[in-house]
């Protein structure tokens, strides 16, 4: 995965997609970690983030079938896929489902039935979707003209997996 | 997952996915759809449109206008489908360089016989009428 060119000193902000076989998963050992090298020496380990990317609160979960989700301007379209968490009450809503845009601040959630009222919490977040952010700094050992590899690791059910991504540095 | 390439603002650009179910192309259960974000904020979603559904399988593309709400940066592609019961989820990037204009390229024009013939009037990818002074014109 070619990622682009980055100036030395900006910011480096690109989606990542973690996937097995070709599958979005949220992996269940923990989030993704990532090293970055030049040629066969380790630049960065530990510089930035590999965080979830589009993301938002919850703070309504009908008791219904299917469950229509209250979060603020979530910016989701019909045939997004998400992972919802830590719904408390209504636990139903909490998995992995595919979204109907019902507003700009709700959308169903396809194929579920409310297990019972809504209580507080709730996060959500498109499956499979991280974002590797940090700065391109010389302090770092970044330097102009050089192409780097970025080493993505993952666990999922106890196997490990690793995907590669590439950027040049101008 | 690709680096689009870089385009102007104006420009279109293509946004692909290919939908496979394991290594064999696929049919998703609905159409694909594209988030595109400058960074981690999104700027808007699409629909992708099926090419070739009578000569390929599965080929999905949209073709972006680099109109108004992008400007010079870099930008993220997440394309989402379901093929069956699986998600698949797939990311591209492209970058916007310096150049070009938010309104795009003049792809019509019409022109007026004498004596209105100073003048032409032109219609731009972004979908904005300008009028123009006609070369020939007197």
């Amino acid at each position: 995965m070619y990622l682009g060119l980055f100036p030395l000193a900006d910011t480096l902000q690109a989606a990542i997609s973690i996937t097995i076989a070709d599958v979005a998963i949220d992996p269940s050992g923990g989030s993704p970690t990532y090293r970055i090298y030049q040629g066969d020496s380790l630049i960065a380990s530990g510089v930035g983030t590999l965080s979830q990317m589009d993301t938002g609160s919850i703070t309504g979960a009908t008791n219904a079938s299917p469950i229509e989700i209250t979060s603020s301007a979530h910016g989701l379209q019909t045939g997004n896929v998400v992972t919802v968490t830590n719904v408390g009450g209504n636990t139903a809503a909490n998995g992995t489902f595919s979204i109907t845009r019902t507003g700009a601040n709700t959308f169903t959630l396809t194929g579920t039935t409310g297990s019972g009222a809504y209580t507080s919490g709730g996060n959500w977040h498109v499956t499979g979707l991280y974002l590797l952010s940090f700065d391109v700094l010389s302090a770092s050992g970044f330097e102009i003209g050089k192409t780097y590899q970025v080493r993505i690791d993952f666990v999922n059910s106890s196997n490990e997996y690793c995907k590669m991504a590439y950027f040049a540095v101008t | 997952m690709a680096f689009l390439g870089r385009f102007k603002l104006g420009q279109y650009v293509p946004i692909p996915v290919a939908v496979m179910q394991g290594e064999e192309p696929a049919l998703p259960t609905s159409a694909p759809v594209a988030a595109i974000y400058q960074g981690q904020t999104k700027s808007e979603s699409k629909l992708l449109p099926i090419i070739e559904p009578g000569a390929v399988e599965g080929f999905f593309v949209y073709q972006l206008f680099l109109g108004f709400g992008y400007s010079v940066n870099y930008y993220n592609v997440a394309i989402q489908y379901k093929v069956g019961s699986s998600a698949h989820i797939v990311t591209h990037h492209f970058e916007i360089v310096s150049g070009g204009h938010i309104n795009g390229a003049v792809v019509s024009m019409t022109f007026y016989d004498r004596p209105q013939a100073d003048f032409v009037v032109e219609k731009l990818d972004g979908g904005f009428r300008s009028i123009g002074r006609n070369p020939r014109g007197t």
